[in-house]
């Protein structure tokens, strides 16, 4: 596979017109996961997909992170292809739950991540697409998302938004070019996920990472995002991109504007429209 | 608490669906299967561990703790006392037992120690096997499909069987106590660690995947530290195994070797119940022994996997 393609931009991740079908060819069970997809994320811009569940943003993601591929159509993040992308470590992956390995502490699973595939430092170089930065010392990453008092515990003395937070500081410290987290704050009550959402927005602020973000919270989506892809079901599909013209850095006070609101409303009206125009009404 | 319970399911669910990714172990139907008999074996003593785990800083000196045991010996100590008394050709008293170990500790001692020799390096031998055949059968598919009907033709070949022939082929000397040993704590061990290399949960291996972190990588980091807890189930069941094995092995070899499975079959055979009831008495000691310091091994090493055996209790 060739490093650059026609369609990839350096400074852009690009999904053109993905295909991806779950099940073999000729089956009765076949999903088609996702069809006809274009998404292009611009560097730096903190990019949210939402959608009802089971309208394939899961698996949207998992194409950008390498971790499945599309049957047709093309994927590139940065320039690179995401095989590429994941050898050079510019991505990195929150899952929707914590994923820590129980028997390190915080720091050990925060530091983990760059004891592993060591390679990945000089191909990261030969590539157009990334872009240098400095290694984020682990325990300052921690105390930034405040765990600065729990370095040395093990996963299992944390709370759950703790253990999430520890998950997103491990995503952040090997200063991948992009972050790709799918719904990390489904699992919390309301008060730990808002503290968690001004949180990730000030790291974010200062790291100034691209970030792709499922989750199924309107809000939430609209208080983090630059952007809003609002996807429909069956086939998986984007039905409307929405641009968020809110001033940041946002803070507590953003969350009851009534410019917050019409967005909110606005995005839910897309929802309606995507519920509303899949083929298998539930 | 309840906020666990949701993660934990959801992680459950996610592994459902990602069955089918590419990084994942797919394919391992026939080993969890074949698992399903080893691990039970692991789960029982997983879950029989449970209650005494909450509660790590009770002290031996609490009655709540020494009573229930020392009362349980003295009444099995009375009811065989009672039996005994009126079939002393059946079962010997206990003083006689006493006596007979009082009256020559060192042999016991000996016998012994040949056969807790023979059990543990048999077991040594059972583990490393065990363990390098469980590492390259749950990294290659090929191999798997090969290996694991051999294995379970073994595990269902009664050892005590092929004790006697492994006599004749080597003779009396430790070779075949050692084979039969080896033997009997193969299968369980093999079947324990597959489980646990299997165990990684699929989120923690996407996210190794998206750091394209080697298979020896995940291997030393990720699987091999998640089996522990497997391993040391699969140790508590074999441990005592092990000394099982190596009398049965001392049983087919009986007269030219020692070791307490010889001392039981020649003294039986010279109806000497009360230095047979002291042999057994001494192997039971051994197994007790043994067990127990498995348990504060696992204690000190699995200190992080704690909350998993209170949520699973
Ligand atoms: N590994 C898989 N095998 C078969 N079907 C799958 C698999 N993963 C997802 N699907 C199906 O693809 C569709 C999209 O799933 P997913 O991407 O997880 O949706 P979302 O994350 O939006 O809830 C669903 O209908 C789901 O059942
Ligand atoms: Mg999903």
């Amino acid at each position: 596979m060739s490093t650059t393609r026609a369609n990839a931009s350096p400074d852009q991740i690009v999904v053109s017109d993905a295909l991806k079908i779950y099940g073999g060819s000729g089956s009765s069970a076949q999903v088609t996961a996702l069809s006809h997809v274009d998404l292009t994320v611009d560097r730096g811009q903190f990019v949210s997909i939402i959608g009802p569940s089971g309208c394939g943003k899961s698996t949207l993601l998992r194409l950008i992170a390498g971790l499945e591929t599309a049957d047709s159509g093309d994927v590139s993040v940065f320039g690179a292809d995401p095989d590429q992308a994941c050898a050079a470590k510019m991505i990195g992956f929150v899952p929707q739950v914590p994923a820590l390995l129980p028997w390190l502490s915080v720091v050990g699973n925060v530091t983990l991540p760059s004891k592993v595939n060591r390679r990945a430092d000089a191909l990261r170089r030969t590539l157009p697409g990334h872009v240098h930065r400095d290694p984020a010392d682990p325990r300052a990453l921690l105390a930034k998302i405040g765990l600065g008092d729990a370095l040395d515990r093990l996963p299992h003395q944390l709370s759950g938004g703790m253990q999430q937070r520890v998950a997103i500081a491990r995503a952040f410290a090997i200063q991948a070019d992009v972050l790709l987290m799918d719904e990390p704050f489904s699992a919390l009550d309301e008060f730990t996920r808002e503290a968690i959402q001004l949180q990730l927005l000030e790291l974010w602020e200062q790291m100034r990472t691209t970030v792709v973000f499922v989750t199924h919270s309107v809000s939430e989506a609209v208080v983090l995002s630059d952007r809003v892809v609002v996807m429909s079901a069956r086939p998986g599909r984007i039905e409307a991109v929405v641009d968020i013209d809110l001033p940041r850095p946002r803070r507590q006070g953003l969350l009851e504007s009534a410019a917050m609101h019409e967005y909110e409303d606005l995005i839910r009206g897309k929802l309606q429209t995507a519920w509303a125009s899949g083929p298998v009404a539930r | 608490m309840t906020n666990h319970a949701v993660r934990n399911d959801a992680a459950r669910s996610d592994a459902a669906r990602n069955a089918a990714l590419p990084l994942d172990t797919t394919d391992t139907a026939i080993a969890t299967a074949a698992t399903a008999s080893g691990t039970a074996a692991a789960a029982t003593s997983v879950s029989r561990s449970t209650p005494r785990r909450s509660n790590p800083r009770r002290s031996i000196l609490r009655p709540t703790i020494w009573l229930p045991v020392v009362v349980a010996l003295l009444v099995a100590g009375v009811l065989w006392e009672l039996i005994a008394i009126n079939n002393t050709y059946l079962l010997p008293r206990l003083g006689m037992i006493g006596q007979a170990i009082i009256t020559q500790p060192s042999f016991y001692l000996e016998n012994a120690w040949i056969t807790l020799s023979e059990a543990l390096i048999g077991l040594v031998i059972g583990f490393v096997a065990a363990f390098i055949v469980a590492v390259i059968v749950t990294e290659s598919g090929i191999l798997r499909r090969a290996i694991m009907p051999l294995a379970v033709v073994l595990n269902v070949t009664p050892v005590v069987a092929i004790a006697p022939a492994l006599v004749v082929a080597f003779g009396f000397g430790p070779a075949p106590k050692l084979i039969v040993t080896a033997l009997i704590t193969f299968f369980p061990i093999l079947m324990n660690v597959i489980t646990g290399l299997n165990s990684v949960s699929p989120p923690i291996l996407q996210v190794f995947a998206t750091l394209r972190a080697s298979r020896l990588e995940v291997l030393t980091r990720l699987r091999l530290p998640s089996s522990l807890p497997y391993v040391f189930a699969a140790l508590k069941v074999v441990f005592p195994l092990s000394i099982v094995g190596a009398v049965v092995a001392e049983f087919s070899a009986p007269g030219a070797a020692k070791g307490l499975g010889t001392v039981i079959s020649v003294a039986s055979s010279n109806s000497r119940l009360a230095v047979v009831y002291a042999a057994i008495l001494c192997l039971a000691i051994m197994g007790a022994v043994l067990l127990f310091l498995v348990t504060l091994l696992e204690k000190r090493v699995l200190r992080w996997h704690e909350s998993q055996l209170l949520k699973r209790g």
